[in-house]
């Protein structure tokens, strides 16, 4: 009998349990301070990942794998082997994760090798000593981002618990997927709106350069341009650059060799 | 193991208007690039976010200055555009690698609606609340499907051009421009076109190669 009272082998059941809860406590404490910012879309998954087999009590390792465009890659793992064995189920097409996606539910195994479900699948890896996995589906509201695959080694290594746990995880690592995809498409938009701005403002450029020397209009003068452009299979952009560029050279040479006009000399950016 | 069923997949490709991708078009016409090169992440950007926020009504980015940006609107319809109660603010600044003046603003047609979504986007970022701010613009006035700012932003470099044809750098160019402006109690952009008015225009001068190596006039 411990001295609060509690029978020894309780004490120790408690012990135990305390043991689990730590671990899951602290897993879940260090993915609340998770920053992506700071670390990035695949670092932050890989951590992750990291901390679900800290939490989940059994685990030997866990990969994250997104579907785009209905291709499945395996980004981020916590160890080695779990990319082989993801491998494996993207080469053949069958496979835990590939179903929990599909099916847009948890799937456990607890004895790959004789699973009649991926019969192909856990023949293969039973035959690696890899015979447990918790297959979690990312969902978000756009719909399956991916999955995350939690294995273990041993047999009977995972039950509803770790299932319940792995959700942890699992939502977290959806958001941090459709967080991302949205600030990158975001980014995109704003760099390619960028590009093309700055393009045409090199060929408005080129316009008034045009304008200027010859005295026509803007449109007679982007037709020059465009002559020029195509005699000389160029983009028009890029025969913008080169005669705005070569137009700057000039005023910087002449303002370098004493020219007395006293405009300053700064070369910062054109708008 | 059975889970509560996920949510199901809604693939849901709202149009983009006929009026803005027409803008986009004549946008990136004279570059040779494909409208798509626009069009792609605008349409995945409504794609997630009509999904992500059920009353999402639409964006409208703004890129260069405050006082002549560049204003890419795109919104479901202007009866959502109208009915507009809440926005999210995302500096540009503040999405890595894009390094410029301008900010992207996400509309709904519900109070609150981008809570949710602000604060996971705000621990994604590491930003601050005021940076990434909720409900900071107004409703938006029209147009509500359209690129505006061309216009202006054309006069001002082809006025850039026409300066640094008679003898300005770049930088001074705009300076310039901008002391007119301020001379004459104008905007950037009428100054501008009292640049390109004081051409005049007595039709091409063929014996003029305004391309070559001949240099300025006058």
């Amino acid at each position: 009998m411990s001295t609060d009272g509690v029978p020894d082998h309780e004490a120790e059941m408690n012990d135990g349990l305390d043991a689990l809860d730590i671990a899951l406590k602290t897993s879940l404490e260090d993915l609340s301070r998770l920053s992506a910012a700071r670390l990035g879309l695949e670092q932050t998954l890989t951590r992750i990942a990291q901390l679900a087999v800290r939490a989940i009590p059994g685990a030997d390792g866990a990969g994250l794998t997104l579907i785009e465009a209905d291709r499945a890659d395996t980004v981020v793992s916590t160890d080695p082997f779990v990319n082989v064995v993801d491998a494996i189920q993207y080469r053949i097409g069958q496979g835990p994760c590939i179903s929990a996606a599909a099916e847009r539910r948890t799937l456990i195994s607890n004895s790959l090798g004789s699973d009649t479900r991926w019969l192909q699948f856990g023949s293969q890896v039973a035959r690696m000593g890899v015979h447990s996995v918790v297959s979690l589906p990312l969902l978000t509201p756009e719909g399956v981002k991916g999955s995350m695959n939690v294995y273990a080694r041993a047999k009977n290594s995972f039950d509803e618990r770790a299932a319940e746990l792995g959700e942890l995880f699992a939502e977290p690592a959806a958001i941090a997927v459709e967080n991302a995809q949205i600030l990158a498409q975001s980014q995109r938009l704003a760099r390619h709106l960028l590009d093309v701005l700055e393009q045409r403002g090199m060929v408005d450029r080129a316009v008034g350069i045009v304008m200027s020397r010859s005295g026509g209009t803007a449109e007679q003068a982007l037709e020059r341009l465009r002559r020029l452009s195509q005699s000389e299979h160029a983009k028009l952009a890029t025969v913008a650059t080169r005669l705005v560029e070569e137009a700057v050279r000039r005023v910087v040479a002449s303002q370098g060799e004493g020219d007395s006009d006293g405009l300053p000399s700064s070369n910062a950016d054109p708008l | 193991m059975m889970m509560a069923p996920g949510f199901a997949l809604r693939r849901l490709k709202v149009r983009l208007t006929d009026g803005l991708v027409s803008d986009v078009q004549d946008l990136v016409e004279q570059l040779d690039l494909d409208p798509e090169f626009i069009l792609a992440p605008l349409q995945a950007i409504r794609d997630h976010l009509s999904l992500a926020v059920s009353s999402f009504a639409g964006l409208r980015l703004s890129v260069g200055p405050a006082h002549h940006p560049i204003v890419l609107s795109d919104f479901a319809s202007e009866a959502a555009a109208v009915a507009v109660r809440s926005s999210m603010t995302v500096p540009l600044a503040s999405l890595a690698s894009v390094p410029t003046d301008g900010e992207i603003t996400f509309y709904a047609g519900h109070p609150g609606a981008f809570v949710d979504l602000a604060a996971d986007l705000r621990f994604a970022l590491n930003l601050s609340d005021e940076t990434l701010a909720l409900d900071r613009r107004p409703t938006p006035t029209g147009p509500f499907n359209a690129v505006t700012g061309l216009v202006e932003r054309s006069a001002i470099n082809r006025a850039e051009g026409i300066l640094i044809d008679r003898g300005q750098t770049a930088a001074a160019a705009l300076e310039d421009l901008y002391r007119r402006a301020a001379v004459i109690g104008s905007s950037l952009t009428e100054a501008a076109e009292s640049v390109l008015a004081e051409l005049a225009d007595p039709g091409l001068d063929p014996d003029v190669d305004p391309v070559g190596l001949a240099g300025p006039r006058g």
